[in-house]
């Protein structure tokens, strides 16, 4: 179970990264008369009218690079950490700096040869003459009521959905790792303002909060949603690690690291927190799971980020069609990643178990 | 290491009152005591280790006659510690070479990880041993590793809280030959804190038996076992199994520490010699063989 789950998991984000391989307006290779062999797929990964978001443009960048940095980080060990920067630095790139220089246009009539992704649309490409059809040869899953695939749409989808449930979920979880172990390392002041901190945001629904607090948000970005789940999410792991520091904090080990000359924040981080992390992982995968029904609900009720299509999105463009397939494929999508996260919490949750036992 | 008059205080309750003790380098000091005699608490002030809620209010600390103005100083250079329990007092997501490493780096930052291999076949663990986590090893070869941790920084005082008392009778004796032993070689002074009369006896020199955050009585360990002056040192040696005869009753020691202690001798109300005098504070008995006790009516 737990492997399936992580093989699941694995195809998910490989297809999230893979994206543009998939479906693309741009042909990988094209070879006009009179002119010469290009590929303006590869120009159009960068391109800021046809990548408008940066997170596209980011995934893209890691895409292109991913591969040279795995071969030469299982190569050479020690350049680990040098080639994770370099990707870092090159999704940053990709994602502030877009291509603005305007080009020739592709147009299938003037090409000698061209090699087309598998689906010959990009998620954005609005095609009005063929607006609401259902299944067909050239739209596996249909159009929407702009004329878009909905399977390049659901292709790309992956990625703001799997990113806001990942990036959200790292981010309250480094906030609610350091107020839990502030509350259950100091104890006395700090511990009673970070407690009833944690019980006000518990009180409010955090459904609630959350519509709440993006009615308010004029122009809702694709960051704006992150932080915002990010802002409700950060109680549970807070309470987890305040409730390990509180148990961790009077083992004898402690003492023994304090008896032995140990600095107190030594002690605090390199002692005390490792041994609070283990109930977090259970956490956060069940939390990816969460964040990633919140973005969805979000964007389904039309509080997202309307430029960046979603399941979510998807799943409500797909609604104003009344073609069942538009919403059966993203709604399948979200319930098949939730439903292998929560696989796999639950199988990291039972390994320790194991282990305490 | 000389503590005089020693007061730590839990919530305004004097769990230590007043006691005074001295180590003499390479000498090994027991310290006896029922649970809640206050001989935990004696031997963590040492190192500032209380918990939040106890506090030492009074108590002069000297080492080699110059007042100790850090006690925090100690730890680790001057004062190791071996703790209870192996179990816990090791940190499980570290391998044990790293554990011990780190208590090395904190006082010479510069030592080579070679020093750890040697801690390691000191205290007579395989060197490959030093990549395994705390869970893979048996308690006593834990108890081994904290040793080797707390001796790591060369310190001139051993402080150890019951180092044998989660071990295996067969395993004890090794851990407490192994102990002996680093200590002669070092030159080292000890301070065992333990209930078991047997294991004072068989490693220390001196030793002070606690009641109620008080010493009742200390001496020569031959003296104090051999002809116990106070009630309750008699008391304990008496109800030792190893002590009795088949078929008899296990002599014990009536009731316990009580919550709110009498005045005078704190031990009067469980004590079979009781009289109205102890009401007073008893008086300090002397030998010649410097066994001292505080009791109105000593034995022997």
């Amino acid at each position: 179970m737990l492997r399936g789950a992580l093989i699941g998991l694995a195809v998910l984000f490989a297809l999230a990264l893979a994206a543009p391989l998939i479906a693309s307006g741009q042909p990988l290779l094209w070879w006009p008369r009179g002119g010469s062999l290009s590929s303006p797929w590869l120009y159009a990964l960068f391109d800021a009218n046809i990548n408008e978001s940066g997170l596209d443009r980011a995934f893209n960048a890691a895409l292109l690079f991913i591969g040279p940095a795995l071969l030469l980080a299982k190569r050479m060990k020690s350049a680990r950490l040098f080639c994770a920067a370099v990707l870092f630095i090159a999704m940053a790139v990709a994602a502030s700096f877009p291509l603005e220089r305007p080009r020739a246009l592709f147009t299938e009539e003037k090409a000698r040869f061209s090699l087309r992704t598998p689906i010959p649309q990009g998620p954005h490409e609005i095609d009005l003459a063929a607006a609401r059809k259902g299944a067909s040869r050239a739209h596996p899953l249909g159009t929407d009521a702009a004329g878009r695939d909905v399977l390049a749409r659901l292709v790309w989808g992956a990625r703001p959905s799997l990113t806001v449930g990942v990036l959200s979920v790292a981010l309250y979880m480094l906030l609610g790792t350091l107020l839990g172990a502030l509350a259950g390392w100091y104890g006395g002041k700090v511990d009673v303002f970070i407690q009833r901190a944690i019980e006000v945001m518990m009180a409010i629904p955090s459904l609630f909060l959350v519509l709440a607090v993006s009615a308010f948000i004029e122009h809702r970005s694709f960051a704006h949603v992150l932080l915002i789940i990010a802002a409700v999410g950060w109680t549970t792991p807070a309470r987890l690690v305040r409730s390990e520091f509180l148990r961790l904090k009077n083992l004898d080990f402690v003492l023994a690291a304090r008896s032995s000359g140990d600095r107190e924040s030594t002690i605090m981080w390199r002692e005390i927190l490792p041994n609070a992390l283990g109930p977090l992982w259970v956490t956060a995968t069940f939390g990816v799971g969460s964040a990633i029904l919140i973005e969805s609900t979000l964007s389904f009720l039309g509080l997202g980020d309307p430029t960046l299509p979603s399941w979510g999105q998807i799943l409500s463009a797909g609604r104003a069609t009344r073609e069942w397939t538009l919403i059966v494929a993203p709604g399948l999508a979200i319930f098949v990643t939730v439903a292998l996260l929560n696989v796999l919490g639950e199988g990291i949750r039972r390994s320790f178990e194991a282990r305490r036992a | 290491m000389k503590i005089d008059d020693l007061v730590i205080e839990i919530a305004s309750r004097r769990v230590v009152d007043g006691i005074s003790l001295s180590i003499a380098p390479s000498q090994t000091l027991g310290l006896v005591g029922e649970s809640g005699s206050g001989k935990t608490m004696t031997a963590l002030s040492i190192l500032e280790l209380l918990p939040p809620e106890a506090t030492v209010t009074r108590g002069r600390f000297t080492l080699q006659n110059k007042p100790i103005s850090d006690r925090k100083s100690l730890r680790g250079r001057t004062v190791g510690m071996v703790f209870q329990e192996p179990l816990t007092a090791l940190n499980p997501v570290y391998t044990v070479g790293d554990q011990i490493e780190e208590a090395l780096l904190v006082h010479r930052p510069e030592a080579p990880y070679s020093e750890v291999l040697d801690a390691l076949t000191e205290v007579g663990i395989p060197t490959a041993r030093a990549a395994d986590h705390p869970h893979a090893l048996s308690g006593g070869m834990r108890q081994r590793v904290m040793i080797a941790m707390a001796l790591i920084a060369r310190p001139s005082l051993l402080i150890a809280d019951e180092p044998t008392t989660a071990l295996d009778v067969t395993v004890q004796a090794q851990v407490l030959a192994l102990i002996a032993r680093l200590q002669a070689d070092r030159k080292m002074a000890m301070l065992l804190v333990s209930h078991d009369l047997a294991v004072v006896a068989s490693t220390c020199q001196d030793v002070a038996v606690m009641y109620a955050g008080r010493i009742v009585e200390r001496g020569k360990v031959g003296d104090v076992l051999a002809r116990p002056l106070h009630p309750y040192t008699a008391g304990l040696i008496a109800s030792r199994p190893e002590n009795s005869a088949p078929g008899v009753e296990l002599p014990t020691i009536p009731g316990k520490i009580s919550a709110i202690l009498p005045s005078g001798c704190r031990f009067r109300d469980r004590c079979a010699f009781a009289t109205a005098a102890c009401a007073e504070e008893p008086p300090l008995v002397t030998r010649d063989n410097g066994h001292q006790a505080w009791c109105v009516n000593p034995r022997g």
